[in-house]
């Protein structure tokens, strides 16, 4: 998946306001990568952008080789609300996207039904989203977006509205799932930590209008535990990213 | 559980007591003031009229159903395809809000007589008359329940590759369906008294003929009878469609009750 020196732009009354300018970013197949940066930097926008629901207005972008033209489904977003629709059930807002894709709803179910000890929710198939808590709603906007089998995953703060502790076991969660499902991941956040603990390479992005600010290789091993947040290498990679964080924010005033 | 029960009979026991209580008041009201039996029937008098005019209560019931039903049913098509018409063609929705919106503030008293300048004494013209007062609240309801997804519920589908017809058949639709059931019960009712003036300014039969009728003849206590079974009939219409909601769509009353149960 790759951006090649993007532009996007606003169109308003009072001219176009430029929201990325220059923009380039490369995630190999299989990698995690963070996108942190201050509010109004351009994150969400990278995501339209990818999953074709705002066009460059200059520049490139490409998933799997082939250049983004139009919400064709070639990668799969999970937004930062669940999103789950209140008259399916668990188990039926699961298949969502494979129904959009022209699967049969019986195939779909079964395929469905196979995963559900995965994502935690076994038992709870036929479970309407109001009987489910946070941390389970989010576990089911997840297994809808991987479930539609794209190679490619766009996360946009899936845990911002959790509480800490239910969020530290998303975390374990997710980590685990990935390892066996092996796709791409590029994952928005405002929390550094998170970011650090769940990626291959973090990535900050410029405050408005500027492109590309910095990145960082988050090399420790995996897997990753819950321990690993107070080591001493955990708390470099946190420090200097904030550091970048704050350098970016700085030199936007 | 059990105790929501108990409470439940108990609220029930009052509204049933004090109903009994305002007939026995009522009834001997009646009779120690000696009010005239076509000023005040006593309860007593009116179950009389139920049950001595049954055959042409039953008849003038019919009546008043087949055309309540039936101007329901045209009300609802009309009001779905206005509806839809109304969220595929914006052009149709600006054109059509304003004259929607003014054919409600004219009452059906008011537009009924120039029905029957067109229509004449005939089924159609009360047909029409209910049909005019019942189409409004679902074409309302269901135009705003369509609408009612906001942008990153579809952005989310679009994302996912989901054609228009998709995103219609898979969000718009079935969120719109607990707004279409409000509609669906404003317009149950709002049929009966749509019937009632078509009956009343036609004047063939029905209920609402009978009970014209009667007036004139100062038979108070078939006039009371008529207006117990138009309301029965309304009130029954009504259960009919809440029932129907509840069976089409289960989530919704699953999700209310864990809302406010604190499951």
């Amino acid at each position: 998946m790759e951006l090649a020196r993007v532009d996007f732009a606003f169109a308003t009354r009072q001219g176009a306001v430029a929201v990325l300018t220059d923009f380039s970013l490369r995630v190999p197949p299989g990698e995690f990568v963070s996108l942190i940066g201050p509010s109004g930097c351009g994150k969400s926008t990278v995501f339209r952008l990818i999953a074709g629901l705002l066009c460059p207005t200059g520049g490139r972008v490409s998933v799997g080789g082939a250049p983004v033209a139009g919400p064709r489904g070639q990668v799969s977003l999970m937004p930062q609300q669940d999103l789950l629709l209140p008259w399916r059930t668990v188990l039926e807002n699961a298949v969502l996207f494979l129904e959009v894709q022209g699967l049969p709803r019986r195939e779909a179910r079964d395929r469905a039904r196979e995963m559900v000890g995965l994502f935690g929710l076994a038992g709870f198939e036929g479970a309407y989203p109001a009987q489910l808590s946070g941390g389970m709603r989010q576990r089911v906007a997840f297994m809808r977006t991987a479930l539609s089998g794209k190679p490619v995953l766009l996360l946009d703060e899936p845990f911002g509205a959790l509480d800490a502790l239910t969020r530290m076991e998303m975390h374990q969660w997710l980590m685990e799932v990935l390892a066996r499902l092996g796709t791409t991941v590029l994952f928005i956040t405002h929390d550094v930590e998170e970011a650090v603990l769940l990626s291959d390479r973090v990535v900050v992005m410029g405050a408005r209008g500027s492109g590309l600010a910095a990145e960082r290789q988050i090399d420790l091993p995996r897997p990753r535990g819950r321990r690993l947040i107070s080591s001493p290498e955990f708390v470099r990679h946190k420090a200097q990213l904030f550091d970048l964080l704050f350098a970016e924010k700085e030199a936007a005033l | 559980m059990k105790n929501g029960w108990l409470r439940w009979c108990g609220q029930n026991l009052l509204v049933l007591l004090a109903l009994a209580f305002l007939a026995i008041v009522w009834e001997q009201g009646v009779r120690i003031f000696e009010i005239k039996r076509y000023l005040l029937p006593a309860p007593t008098a009116v179950f009389r009229a139920l049950i001595e005019s049954r055959a042409f209560l039953a008849t003038h019931s019919w009546a008043t159903i087949k055309t309540m039903l039936m101007g329901f049913g045209i009300a609802t098509g009309l009001g779905i395809l206005l509806a839809l018409g109304m969220l595929l063609s914006p052009l149709l929705a600006r054109l059509m809000q304003p004259l929607i919106v003014v054919s409600q503030t004219l009452p059906t008293v008011i537009t009924a007589p120039m029905l029957l300048i067109w229509v004449g004494f005939s089924l159609q013209t009360k047909v029409i008359a209910t049909v005019l007062n019942a189409f409004f609240p679902i074409v309302v309801s269901l135009y705003d329940g369509l609408r009612s997804p906001d942008r990153s519920q579809v952005e989310m589908l679009q994302a996912a590759g989901a054609t228009p017809w998709q995103i219609f058949v898979k969000l718009r639709l079935p969120a719109s369906t607990p707004m279409l059931f409000s509609g669906l019960k404003v317009a149950s009712t709002a049929s009966v008294t749509g019937a009632m003036v078509g009956e009343w300014i036609v004047g063939k039969d029905g209920l609402g003929y009978y009970v014209r009728s009667m007036a004139g003849q100062l038979e108070t206590a078939d006039v009371f009878a008529g207006v117990l079974l138009v309301s029965l009939i309304g009130v029954l219409f009504y259960l009919v469609i809440t029932g129907l909601e509840r069976l089409a769509m289960p989530w919704y009353f699953v999700n209310k009750q864990t809302e406010s149960g604190g499951y």
